[in-house]
């Protein structure tokens, strides 16, 4: 009893409130449901400016948000969608995440027919840091009203995060192939969503595949090839490949436009 | 004779600028080949070298005591049953601390014997690397980051302790316990590397 206490009260010293650094909210929008599809879920998380939390993919350390989800009897959530990560590098390690804030989406798929109203809960647990990891947890809940109507509680619109999610690249325009040190990773972009892009980056999707830092990129002829190196802890050749490649560029009017792409590649 | 010479110089350039900016060495440390040697004070208040265990298997579990991963692991008593398992198959078990001074992690002696007795660790000794030199030629990038060395000084294992990253697995697989026990068989590790998974290590 004294040893548990003990234990605690070292806890107690050196952890500090992790909602301090990393909030969480759920917001559900009815506006971004069309009837009978499923009802886009996001959990939006703010950081407090030098903190993170990491993608599904958190690279050298971390670990991404998790929620675990009660649900209506019937009803599935599909997800999490990511939104297109940031590389954070420091002298020792790189790592994918975000900072500011970000949505983690989900799709609630309600059983057909269902009506009334009834409860969604999130429980939610992330690690948020800087120079120090701490943990973070919060418990979301909303009600939610089948057939989702515009009275739903909405405190922000979610189709600007939808509609930035990665779509899928073609895999016809994408070949991955084994080379020195790793892979390469060629994607013709004429006629694609990402033709026109003048700076690509490219992020892994599975852990232990790739080296974290930002690979190799050559463009021009209207394609991008990245050298992927292998990870120190990757221990077969791989078989497939599954990325999310960022592409930039500024505009005419000076804007910054972004797209991202989700591609899953065999390896030739 | 003159290209060769150019291309020397070349070379020669690009180390110099790669270590003008300040990149660490690559790690030593490769499964399969000699584990890089080292001698670091301990807690216990002796200083340990790798050299004095040949002929014991050796495991070094890099650690944080705040990290929450790590909390997560002595909390459930994993890390401690995993410690005891190894020290009753005669395994020398050291845990290495290489947060830099004032970042978090960075114990002293006094602060690791209190941690120690309070979680009831089963560890041969705490070993402090404050510069981060032990760490950066393991290439020791989370915590807990886990290495298993041979009686011979072969590195067997480098990675992660579990497959188990959120705690959420039911029966993880815990590739210390197994990599020792296939090595003490004298078998092949099925498991040789797997990404570590923790906080960053704070060089």
């Amino acid at each position: 009893m004294a040893l548990s206490s003990l234990l605690f009260l070292i806890a107690g010293f050196s952890s500090q409130d992790a909602d301090q650094y990393a909030s969480a909210r759920l917001l559900i929008d009815p506006q971004a449901q069309k009837a009978g599809e499923p009802v886009w879920v996001g959990v939006k998380m703010t950081m407090v400016p030098g903190w993170h939390v990491y993608w599904e993919n958190p690279g050298d350390s971390g670990m991404a948000p998790a929620v675990d989800w009660t649900l209506p009897a019937g009803a599935k959530m599909e997800g999490p969608f990511f939104q297109a990560p940031h590389r954070i590098v420091t002298e020792s390690e790189t790592t994918f995440g975000y900072e500011g804030e970000t949505v983690f989406l989900y799709r609630l798929h309600l059983p057909k027919g269902a009506t009334g109203s009834f409860s969604l809960k999130g429980d939610a647990s992330w690690l948020v840091c800087k120079d120090v990891c701490l943990p973070g947890s919060a418990t979301l809940q909303q009600t939610i009203w089948a057939p989702v109507s515009p009275g739903a509680e909405v405190f922000e619109k979610l189709t600007p995060w939808v509609e930035a999610l990665p779509t899928t690249f073609p895999a016809s325009r994408t070949a991955v192939f084994a080379e020195k040190d790793g892979y390469g990773l060629a994607m013709s972009l004429r006629g694609t969503v990402l033709e026109g892009m003048e700076d690509f980056e490219f992020f892994p999707r599975d852990e232990g595949q790739f080296t974290s830092q930002r690979p190799a990129t050559r463009v021009g002829n209207g394609t991008v090839r990245f050298a992927l190196k292998s990870s120190e802890y990757l221990s077969s050749p791989l078989t497939r490949v599954r990325g999310l490649v960022v592409g930039r560029k500024t505009g005419t009017d000076g804007k910054k436009v972004e797209i991202s792409v989700n591609i899953d590649s065999p390896v030739s | 004779m003159k290209k060769a010479y150019f291309a020397l110089s070349v070379a020669a350039l690009s180390v110099t600028a790669v270590a003008l900016m300040g990149f660490s060495p690559a790690p030593v440390a490769e499964v399969g080949k000699a584990a890089p040697g080292f001698s670091l004070p301990g807690a216990s208040g002796k200083t340990q070298s790798l050299d004095a265990y040949k002929g014991k298997w050796v495991v070094l579990e890099w650690t944080n005591h705040d990290c929450p991963v790590v909390v997560r692991h002595y909390n459930s008593g994993n890390m401690q049953a995993t410690q005891k398992w190894a020290k009753e198959k005669g395994a020398v078990w050291l845990q290495v601390v290489s947060s830099a001074p004032g970042k978090q992690g960075h114990i002293d002696a006094a602060q690791a014997k209190q941690i120690a007795a309070a979680r009831k660790d089963v560890v041969t000794d705490l070993l402090f690397d404050p510069k981060g030199e032990v760490g950066r030629q393991y290439g020791a990038k989370t915590t807990p980051h886990m290495y298993i060395i041979s009686p011979k000084g072969e590195l067997l294992y480098n990675g992660a302790i579990d497959n188990d990253s959120r705690g959420r697995e039911a029966k993880p697989t815990n590739y210390v316990i197994q990599g020792l026990s296939e090595a003490m068989a004298g078998k092949e590790l099925s498991v040789k590397t797997s990404q570590p998974y923790g906080c960053g290590v704070k060089y």
